[in-house]
């Protein structure tokens, strides 16, 4: 099964099916990359237990999450990490999907 | 390097183009010559692009129905996921050539495919 | 490893920060040794128009020309082009209107990653 990289731009309430990441994904490793406005699951902690139900790792960018005024010092699945480190995931993986 | 795209279609027809934009992207894959399978999924409010009696003319729009019908020229493959289909509008006519699938073959479509694109 | 990332671009120079992901991304891309690719589709055509001039907002046409000159490839639409009455000579140095049938399924082929930035 080909690991999944999900990839969010918008908010957590904006329109963004979470399901497909479960419905596409199924068994198979599954990560959530959050650029831009999707960076707001990492601190609405509803959205944020919704979105680690349904993925095993959780990446977010840190100059995004800064820009918001939130700190970068974010745990449980969520990792804070920079551009260069996107494209490593963005490699690693098997697909990229943008939901 | 890839042989192989999957066009992940997300929105419901005519409130945006990108149905009609995916299509025609996976279109020009097939007709490339250089990639040999580009294949289009619906998922979610994209399977509202699979009812058969849509009539675009209505709002004097390009016609998504042709648009799939266009990629049967080149054996392009066209699926819709039933349950989503289901759920949205019941059980209405689809148009001639897309198949009806579940998730389990929709995650097959994905791993056979080395690329995936949404719309 | 070398590899190849294909950035599909679908929105807009300045309609969100779609079109500054797309560069940083690419630019990151450059940074570890990697090759980019960049298409532009639908209104994502307009980061190539050549004479942005944003007083306050990044110039991403700049920022692609830089990409350029450092290996990026960077092709946009023609058909959206013209729909958006942007033409071939319009582009910022460095990015080509092209097709989807001869440059974006050459990029299809060589990439080994695809990232869309649409909404």
């Amino acid at each position: 099964m080909a690991s999944i990289l999900f990839v969010l731009l918008k908010t957590p309430h904006e329109n963004v099916n979470l399901e497909l990441t479960t419905d596409l994904g199924g068994q198979s490793k599954k990560a959530a990359l959050l650029f831009e406005d999707a960076v707001y699951y990492a601190v609405d902690r509803k959205a944020a237990k919704h979105l680690a139900e349904h993925v095993d790792e959780i990446f977010v960018i840190s100059d995004d999450l800064a820009a918001r005024g939130f700190e970068c010092d974010i745990g449980g699945k969520f990792k804070a990490i920079d551009y260069g480190q996107a494209v490593d995931l963005i490699m690693n993986y098997d697909r990229t999907v943008t939901l | 390097m890839s042989q192989s795209i999957l066009i992940l279609a997300t929105k419901a027809p005519y409130g945006t183009e990108d149905f009609f934009a995916g299509a025609r992207l996976s279109l020009a894959m097939l007709a490339s010559g250089s990639i040999s399978r580009s294949t289009v999924l619906m998922v979610g409010d994209g399977t509202l692009n699979a009812i058969a009696s849509q009539n675009p003319g209505a709002i004097a729009m390009p016609s998504n129905p042709e648009a799939i019908n266009d990629l049967a020229d080149f054996e392009g493959e066209v699926y819709v996921l039933e349950e989503d289909l289901k759920a949205r509008v019941g059980d209405l006519p689809i148009i001639d050539g897309v198949k009806k699938i579940s998730w389990e073959k929709a995650r097959e479509l994905i791993s056979d495919h080395e690329l995936v694109t949404t719309f | 490893m070398k590899r190849t990332l294909l950035i599909h671009l679908r929105s807009g120079s300045m309609m969100n920060m779609d079109s500054n992901l797309a560069v940083k991304l690419a630019r990151a891309a450059l940074d570890r040794g990697h090759n980019v690719r960049i298409f532009g589709y639908g209104e994502g055509i307009t980061v190539v128009k050549e004479g942005q001039e944003p007083k306050r907002f990044p110039n991403v046409g700049k920022e692609l020309t830089e990409l350029a000159e450092r290996g990026a490839t960077i092709v946009v639409c023609e058909t959206c082009c013209a729909a958006r009455g942007i033409h071939r000579g319009e582009e910022v140095k460095g990015a080509k209107v092209g097709s989807l049938t001869n440059d974006l399924s050459k990029f299809v082929s060589e990439a080994d990653r695809i990232v869309t930035i649409a909404r």
